[in-house]
């Protein structure tokens, strides 16, 4: 008798699990397609135009469609009135449904993110498919011309191309990963504002190969695009906000004008300290650099205890000025603290109240700066000069 | 349970298992929007008065040996106050747990299964729960006792695999929302100990009488530290939710977590461990209800009243019409709920029992 009761039960959770899964809506990989990057930009009549660079399965023919841009993937645009409209249109023509768990990057132009991408990017974070590690780019150009051309180098698959942002910022410094997740939050952040990737057409090469670079940040403030940053920039603002890993920074030589000396900085650490004056905040800033000198010449010896002063002071002035520049450029130009300088305000703050009444990200245009940099220079060399 | 009784670890678990639950759900995300960036202010000082409570309470059970709250609702008030308590305390179940596995089974298709029907889903979970009630009942204690480790270590593993996004700032300002709503308004927040409700149930079960205290007050402490854990993480991971409100709050933690490349998204395998939890939620519940009755009303057929209990609790689940109800009832009706059953009414109970007892032994006493 019991046997029989538990043989029942048994069925009846067999069946139940098989309703539940909905079998005959379940998608094989070969129902599936993956989105790589989505791109979004400024449609005809003024929505949206959205862009899917879709992976194609080694099964796939290439061949037969007319946008795809490597062998690996499949370009698709449409005119939509939003994200789910735009998907749902593409769906309806590939034949297969479009799944974004495996989106890497999320392109933005100009243009739109001009008009304020917030919505865009609530939806995004909302959507349970889309990795909250996927990369945010505000590209310079259309965002269809965009990916078409992120053609990798020296790689075959575009989505590991889209994965370089980190390798890039720990090598170079001249850009920032940033995540959908990142983005968000500094949105909503009342310490800081946001910032994201910049892309555009090849600048640095000389190849003329019609390819992008990721080069440089968009400045966000109140959601909108207000300005941006280039390499050099970045690479302060990666300083500043204590998130620099590596980079080579060539400076003018302070022994002689036609020479320059190319330093490996590979830590950097900035001790910020911000009092409130009057309601205008005086933001002191303290940058310790860690720096080793890769340039070498025949005939002198840079590492001799006053050529060493020597260039750590001009190290010192040079970084100075080119760090208080950037940071009057934030708070004048962009009146946006992308550095997090907030963080550090709030200490001054009891409650969320004092702090929202305060306003920390409308004050901040009205910053003072004083910057100390204190560089310390070791020597790479293996031979020294004379 | 009433075959064997509870041992302390055993005791510690089954309240644990019931508030991590609600952690898990709603409680951090309450509590944040509350108080703001003091919440975790808030949780040491709603713990500490929990504890001072709850050590009161062991005072007041101390002249009653064994007895649980019915029993002693029984001395205080006869049969009918019996009954009433009986009544209460199983709405009470009853409401919370349909509340409850409604709103997991709406973040469950969400996450899991879109394309499921709410209905199955939520028919599963009973279903599963009407079974392990129907063939031991301490089979739920035994796996409860070797699922709540798990559990635990899983809010340790999003805590730390998570810290590298945090941002210690988005503690600041320090007093969050107001002293007001930290420490007066946020008194209101021990309804996050609601799970302490068994503790007027256990007691009966217990092998020890004297490990009440310790079994109580060690609950308290792994709740607190669970649910401090995930408003940390939740704090310093997102700033909007200071001043917005998301589902399945802990959840949203476990999206963060990316151990490199091979590994960038593990939290289904979160989603995956919680649904044992809920099942051993919707179990102890079922149980409890179960026993209340038989203990209150003589039932004989335990069958139909486990049957009776799981149609209930299905029903109500599906009354809820959207995912803003479940929100209301989850957060504004339960709270005020579990702050009336668990904080006004059972301790009422308790005080009158233990001032009727005390008299009638001081009268034995001088008879003596």
């Amino acid at each position: 008798m019991k046997s029989k009761k538990i043989l029942i039960i048994m069925l009846l959770i067999i069946l139940i699990l098989f309703y539940i899964s909905n079998i005959r809506s379940i998608y094989t990989i070969d129902d599936m397609a993956y989105v790589i990057a989505l791109g979004l930009d400024n449609g005809d009549n003024n929505n949206l135009e959205l862009t899917l660079q879709i992976a194609l399965h080694s099964s796939s023919d290439s061949k037969g469609s007319s946008s795809s841009q490597s062998s690996s993937t499949l370009t698709s645009t449409v005119d939509c009135n939003s994200i789910s409209e735009g998907i749902n249109y593409i769906n309806s023509y590939i034949g297969k449904k479009l799944n974004l768990s495996y989106c890497k990057v999320i392109v933005i132009s100009e243009k739109l993110a001009e008009k304020g991408i917030n919505d865009y990017i609530s939806t995004l974070i909302n959507d349970i498919e889309v990795r909250p590690y996927c990369d945010v780019l505000i590209s310079k150009c259309d965002t269809k011309y965009f990916l078409q051309n992120s053609e990798p180098y020296l790689e075959k698959l575009s989505a590991k191309y889209y994965e370089n942002e980190e390798i890039s910022e720990k090598i170079t410094g001249f850009t920032q990963e940033i995540s959908l997740l990142d983005f968000y939050n500094d949105y909503y952040d009342t310490f800081k504002d946001p910032v994201a990737i910049l892309g555009d057409q090849n600048s640095l090469s000389k190849d003329n190969d019609g390819k992008t670079e990721k080069l440089g940040l968009a400045v966000f403030h109140n959601g909108n695009l207000v300005g941006e940053l280039d390499y050099n920039e970045t690479l302060w603002h990666l300083m500043v906000s204590n998130k620099f890993k590596n980079t080579v920074l060539t400076i003018p030589s302070p022994f002689s004008d036609s020479e320059y000396i190319s330093l490996q900085i590979s830590s950097v650490k900035t001790k910020k300290k911000i009092n409130i004056i009057n309601n205008t905040p005086l933001i002191n800033c303290d940058v310790s650099v860690s720096a080793r000198i890769l340039s070498a010449t025949m005939n002198s010896n840079y590492m001799t205890k006053e050529n060493i002063s020597e260039i750590e002071d001009f190290a010192n002035s040079y970084l100075k000025s080119n760090i208080t520049d950037y940071l009057y450029k934030t708070s004048l130009v962009f009146g946006a603290d992308i550095d997090s300088f907030g963080s550090e305000a709030v200490k001054k703050f009891a409650t969320q109240e004092d702090w929202d009444n305060y306003n920390w990200l409308g004050n901040y245009s009205s910053s003072f700066f004083n910057v100390d940099v204190n560089t310390k220079l070791r020597s790479s060399y293996l031979i020294l000069g004379i | 349970m009433n075959e064997e009784k509870l041992n302390y670890l055993e005791a510690i678990f089954l309240i644990v298992i019931v508030m991590i639950t609600h952690i898990i759900l709603e409680f951090p995300n309450v509590i944040i929007k509350d108080c703001g960036t003091s919440s975790f202010i808030n949780i040491i000082f709603i713990t500490i008065l929990v504890s001072l409570f709850f050590i009161f309470i062991c005072k007041l059970f101390s002249p009653f040996g064994g007895n649980n709250i019915l029993a002693i609702s029984e001395y205080v008030g006869g049969k009918k106050l019996k009954k009433c308590t009986s009544i209460i305390y199983c709405s009470y179940l009853l409401f919370i747990s349909s509340v409850v596995i409604r709103n997991f089974c709406e973040n469950l298709k969400i996450v899991y299964f879109p394309n499921a029907n709410l209905l199955m889903l939520i028919g599963a979970f009973i279903l599963t729960a009407v079974i392990v009630n129907k063939f031991s009942s301490g089979s739920i204690v035994k796996a409860n006792t070797l699922l709540v480790p798990l559990i635990l270590l899983t809010m340790i593993v999003v805590f730390v695999f998570s810290i590298k996004q945090a941002s210690i700032s988005r503690f600041l300002p320090i007093l969050g929302n107001g002293l007001n709503k930290t420490f007066l308004k946020g008194i209101l927040n021990i309804y996050s100990f609601g799970g302490l409700i068994y503790m007027y149930l256990i007691i009966s079960d217990l092998k020890n009488i004297q490990d009440l205290k310790k079994v109580g007050l060690t609950s308290i402490i792994f709740s607190a530290s669970y649910l401090l854990l995930s408003v940390s993480s939740l704090l310093t991971l997102f700033p909007f939710l200071v001043k917005g409100s998301n589902v399945l709050s802990v959840y949203l933690s476990t999206r963060t977590i990316r151990l490199g490349k091979f590994l960038p998204r593990i939290d289904t395998i979160f989603m995956f461990i919680w649904i044992f939890n809920f099942l051993l939620y919707l179990s102890i519940i079922i149980y409890y209800v179960k026993k209340i009755a038989t203990e209150t009303f003589s039932v004989k057929n335990k069958s139909s009243l486990l049957y009776f209990t799981a149609f209930i609790i299905f029903v109500a689940s599906l009354l809820v019409q959207n995912s803003l109800q479940t929100y209301f009832l989850e957060n504004t009706v339960y709270k005020y709920f579990a702050l009336l059953v668990v904080f006004i009414y059972s301790p009422a109970i308790l005080i009158i029992g233990y001032v009727k007892k005390n008299k009638e032994l001081k009268k034995a006493k001088v008879e003596i």
